[in-house]
């Protein structure tokens, strides 16, 4: 069978709704020629959203009129707040141009060729990051493929792995002591051993009186074995505050929920911690601050 | 009579079952799924199910139909049975209710005396009602005015003209980011950044001006 380039991409017409659309959108704005990139920016807007609609992936249009005279951009935006560029590719266009002003803050860039009527869109595929303004329509990746990348991007894990943090991997909210605790880090810390990997969280945590808190949570992990990991959990107050809340709760809890240790700071406490925990790869654990009738758990698995 | 494509059309059916519905690999299944269907032409055309007097709007009608039949797919995969028949008829046996469902949905556009523009159209057209000033216009002359000094306030690297005021005021003279970067001694990525954050806290402002 003879593979014909137009066979590869998600074919979309476009119809007198799409160009009405067009239309609208990109006479609000502006000089000549940038109405000309606004209406097909839009042309390829609604082209990708009709593809995420068919797979029921809700996505909005980017199309604040201010953003739209003052950068140069054309994109969806999912649910979960993500952005993908969707770019306008002409008839005898072969590359994929990527403005400056949005490389930074898109997860995605779609290419999608117009014809020479604009009556039809070819989605062509996409390309996840933009190290170059320009990028050949070669290197693009089957459009089939986007759906897994916004999956892998989107999703949020679910259990914070420790055995990855030996490895120097970390989720993205557990950051270095340095970097949350400050100036204090040197004063308090520095009797760390180097073989201990020590992250923290910053947790926010309102009382009654709806007054904030700011605790950091820190979870310092350690090779025993091959196998076994020694783990030690500490609450402190944050850079701000001198002692913890009175009264909050930090508790260990197995799989099934079942309350395995409990600790709870007093008046005076700028720190409390749970006992020093062993586990084997693959064991999870859920750790939860709490005061008052507000708390914050984390998943762990080893 | 069945024959490669409507085979591969089967194979990609049934394995996209294989996975959890909404999981990025059936998405992806389901995507390749689609284009096949595109590219198999086997897609009954349903121009007889079209009434007379829509059959102008029938190419809009069928664009409709289609999505609602891709989507009734996505939702639907999972009701296939193979022992019952072949996936291409299972699929055009639904399609024909989603087309009806879109003849049904049908709404004539509102203003739809306007007729879609080609390239080369687009490119001669120019649409601007010259008497009053674009909404451009009016954006880049706030900016410009800066009444309160707040477009100029904040800058990237050390130097106050990398401000948000005088990278809009180049972009609107139609200096590229290079030149601007050159001009600033400022990596054109800092530049950028800093550009659209700065646009992004700033756009609430610029329409409040606006709407007076």
């Amino acid at each position: 069978m003879i593979e014909d380039a137009n066979s590869k991409g998600f074919h979309v017409a476009l119809t007198r709704l799409a160009h009405q659309k067009a239309r609208q959108l990109s006479a609000r704005a502006i000089k000549p020629n940038k109405m000309k990139e606004s209406y097909l920016n839009y042309l390829a807007i609604y082209a990708v959203q009709y593809y995420l609609t068919c797979l029921n992936i809700e996505v909005s249009p980017g199309i604040d009129v201010i953003e739209q005279v003052l950068l140069s951009t054309s994109y969806l935006t999912l649910q979960s707040g993500e952005k993908i560029e969707c770019i306008p590719i002409l008839p005898d266009e072969h590359y994929l141009c990527i403005s400056l002003e949005v490389q930074e803050d898109r997860i995605g860039y779609v290419a999608v060729k117009l014809n020479l009527e604009l009556t039809e869109a070819n989605i062509l595929g996409f390309v996840k990051q933009a190290k170059n303004t320009q990028i050949s329509l070669k290197q693009l990746q089957s459009i089939e493929y986007l759906p897994v990348h916004i999956e892998a991007v989107c999703s949020t894990p679910s259990s914070i792995n420790l055995k990855q943090w030996i490895r120097g991997i970390f989720e993205q909210d557990w950051q270095s002591l340095e970097n949350i605790f400050g100036q204090s880090y040197a004063v308090n810390f520095r009797h760390r051993s180097e073989s201990v990997i020590e992250r923290a969280k910053l947790v926010k945590i309102q009382t009654i009186d709806s007054a904030e808190h700011y605790v950091i949570l820190s979870v310092a992990v350690m090779e025993e074995t091959e196998e076994k990991l020694g783990i030690k959990i500490n609450l402190s107050a944050g850079a701000y505050e001198r002692y913890l809340p009175n009264d909050t709760r930090l508790t260990l809890l197995s799989p099934t929920g079942e309350k395995l240790y409990e600790t709870i700071a007093r008046l005076t406490d700028n720190w409390i911690e749970l006992p020093y925990i062993k586990g084997k790869e693959k064991e999870e654990f859920e750790v939860v601050v709490a005061l008052d009738t507000n708390h914050f758990s984390e998943k762990f698995i080893l | 009579m069945i024959d490669q494509v409507d085979v591969s059309l089967e194979e990609i059916a049934l394995e996209a079952q294989g996975y959890p519905p909404k999981s990025g690999e059936r998405n992806r299944l389901l995507t390749k799924l689609f284009i096949a269907i595109q590219n198999s032409h086997k897609l009954a055309r349903c121009q007889s199910l079209c009434p007379h007097q829509l059959q102008k709007d029938y190419r809009e009608i069928y664009a409709d139909a289609l999505q609602k039949l891709f989507l009734d797919i996505t939702n639907n995969i999972d009701k296939y049975n193979q022992t019952k028949g072949e996936f291409l008829q299972w699929v055009n046996g639904r399609f024909k209710y989603r087309f009806l469902d879109a003849v049904n949905d049908w709404r004539p556009l509102l203003n739809d005396g306007y007729t879609p523009l080609g390239l080369e159209q687009l490119s001669e057209i120019d649409m601007l009602d010259e008497n009053s000033p674009s909404l451009y216009e009016k954006i880049i002359e706030l900016i410009r005015e800066d009444p309160e000094g707040v477009f100029r306030k904040t800058f990237t690297n050390h130097n106050p003209q990398a401000n948000f005021r005088y990278i809009v005021l180049q972009r609107d003279q139609g200096y590229p980011w290079e030149q601007i970067s050159r001009d600033l001694d400022c990596k054109v990525a800092s530049l950028s950044n800093h550009y659209r954050r700065s646009l992004e806290k700033f756009a609430p402002l610029i329409r409040e001006y606006l709407q007076e």
